[in-house]
């Protein structure tokens, strides 16, 4: 059985109902109007993302579904990208940051991780000058509150 | 969960940012063999672009060194990261450092409502005390989750735990005892006041672990799993020691009430079992001079009750019995601490009354003697247990993924700063 998703612009995307309900927001959807053709409009996805989200979903179509992260652990690891996904992540930081904004509509917890833990591992180890490049930010502190911020925070500058 | 975010609308959707390729066939896309990059020109979606609910998605993946970059970056991630900074408090005490230790705790004051776990690895025993004094008393209202890295070799002043347990007013969820480094060190649960203190937590309890400590009294336990109803994991390792104290007895198992039917965990040992089938010379001795003695029927029987307590606990995801003893080579040392009093882990012992645990992941027996190399047991292991990896041998590999597996948050502070 395959449904039809519809994206910003007017593009239709015919693709196997199991691989739509990899989003849990589609998956509601279709339940909530139960057998029907009709297409599914999603008004907040562009081709070309809608594209690279049913790329992702295809490939994961069997996976079995997440089991739900244990207790309250603050930590978590960012260095277990598979490695289609990360292959898959290979794109400009824009592509990036609309996937992870599609995800997070869709509601695809697992691709929003990936998208997370993508954005978490550009960050790693970088001075907070290159974190402004790599993002390509604006510095908004004075140097003096910068210096402020860094004492108040010290246990956790490196020593 | 991912919460849809339509009501705060989709900042960087709204503008009707447009490909330049209009020409996609569904069927292609189908398919997944476009890779489109780059090609939306205007208002390029960036990281100020993300809902906040996202930003801080991304903060749990990040150790405390990047956070602290990142709050430094510009106004605006000082606002996301901030909070997520001060969440998880990582704190090394070394002896000479007083005047930055003061001036952490000032700021750790101020910043005192952000602070939800800490973690504090203290190179000598009294610099606990002295860091509970430098706190003023209750001040983190949202702090559930410690974790106490130290020699635990001297004794503590009075009070040092109820000075601990004061730090948070709405009860501990997550305790870890962890031994410093390389050192020996024996904790006796008996020696310090480790019985108020779980007393007043278990309660709240869901996290309770000690690793590398031995003597840990299993009555002690044995009185936790009765009191703390929302326990999730208990694990305690060590105990290298043969005494009666260190081992979960089999009339634990029969006849007291444990109230934690939400378990996930369960890493303890369990000893005092009567092991006639253990025939085998023993570090060149008769195996007798090392077996409790009983029949095989007194055996079976109390595995019996054991296996039939276990078994419900049917949330169970790792079930650890065994525990690496030390990192001696020493094949007379191992012999020597090798667990002969143990379950057999044998279908003729009742192994299949735990047929119902299907959510095991990990089951860990290291340094046991146990049977489980039979074809039937095998067997039995690939039927019923079809997740679950079975460790028996005290492997570097066992070493690292039990500790990635049982305690996530350190794994990734390990990884990245161990070469600091």
């Amino acid at each position: 059985m395959t449904v039809i998703l519809v994206s910003s612009d007017n593009q239709d995307f015919k693709v196997d109902k199991e691989v739509a309900e990899r989003s849990i927001l589609i998956k509601n959807m279709l339940e909530d109007v139960g057998e029907s053709d009709s297409p599914i409009p999603l008004p907040n996805v562009t081709s070309a993302v809608l594209t690279k989200v049913i790329e992702y979903c295809e490939h994961h179509r069997n996976d079995p579904v997440q089991v739900p992260e244990e207790t309250d652990d603050p930590r978590k690891r960012s260095n277990d990208i598979e490695e289609w996904d990360m292959k898959f992540m290979q794109v400009d930081q824009e592509m990036l940051f609309e996937i992870i904004l599609a995800a997070n509509y869709l509601d695809i917890k697992p691709l929003l991780d990936v998208g997370c833990k993508t954005v978490a591992n550009i960050i790693k180890g970088k001075t907070p000058e290159e974190i402004r490049k790599a993002f390509n930010i604006v510095n908004d502190f004075t140097p003096e509150e910068e210096a402020q911020i860094k004492k108040e925070n010290e246990w956790a500058e490196d020593r | 969960m991912v919460k849809h975010k339509s009501k705060q609308g989709n900042r960087s959707y709204q503008q009707p940012s447009r490909t330049g390729e209009t020409q996609h066939s569904p069927k292609q896309a189908d398919r997944g063999e476009h890779n489109p990059t780059g090609t939306i020109v205007e208002a390029p979606t960036s990281f100020n672009d993300l809902p906040v609910e996202i930003q801080e998605k991304i903060a749990p993946f990040l150790n405390h060194y990047d956070l602290a970059a990142c709050v430094r970056v510009c106004r605006s991630w000082k606002r996301v990261f901030h909070r997520q900074l001060w969440s998880h408090i990582d704190l090394v005490w070394n002896e000479d450092d007083k005047p930055w230790q003061k001036r952490v705790c000032r700021a750790l004051r101020t910043n005192r409502l952000f602070v939800r776990s800490l973690r504090l690895s203290l190179e000598l025993d009294d610099l606990l005390p002295l860091f509970l004094r430098q706190c003023p008393a209750v001040p983190f209202p949202n702090l559930t989750a410690v974790e106490i890295e130290a020699p635990f070799e001297d004794d503590y002043e009075e009070g040092w735990l109820a000075g601990l347990f004061n730090l948070t007013t709405n009860g501990w969820k997550r305790i870890v005892f962890r031994k410093f480094k390389n050192r020996f060190s024996i904790l006796e649960f008996d020696r310090y006041p480790f019985e108020e203190f779980l007393r007043l937590a278990a309660p709240t309890l869901e996290v309770f672990r000690t690793y590398d400590l031995s003597l840990v009294s299993m009555e002690k336990v044995d009185e936790l799993l009765c009191t703390a109803p929302n326990l999730k994991e208990l694990y305690i390792s060590g105990g290298a020691d043969n005494t009666p104290n260190n081992w979960l007895h089999p009339e634990m198992f029969n006849e007291s009430e444990w109230v934690c039917s939400n378990l996930e965990v369960f890493g303890c040992r369990i000893g005092g079992i009567p092991r006639p089938d253990i025939t085998r010379t023993i570090d060149r001795r008769p195996a007798s001079e090392r077996v409790i003695e009983g029949t095989i029927q007194e055996s079976v029987n109390l595995q019996r009750q054991v296996y039939a307590r276990l078994a419900q606990f049917t949330k169970l995801r790792k079930l650890a019995l065994g525990f690496p003893i030390d990192n001696d080579e020493d094949k007379r040392y191992k012999e020597f601490y090798r667990q002969f009093d143990c379950l057999a882990m044998t279908l003729d012992s009742g192994l299949d009354l735990l047929k119902g645990l299907k959510n095991l992941r990990l089951v860990a027996l290291v340094d046991m003697e146990i049977y489980v190399d039979g074809e039937k047991e095998q067997a039995w292991f690939a039927e019923n247990w079809p997740h679950a990896t079975i460790k028996t041998e005290d492997d570097a590999k066992y070493q690292a993924s039990d500790d990635s597996d049982s305690d996530g948050w350190r794994t990734d502070v390990d990884d990245d700063d161990d070469d600091e």
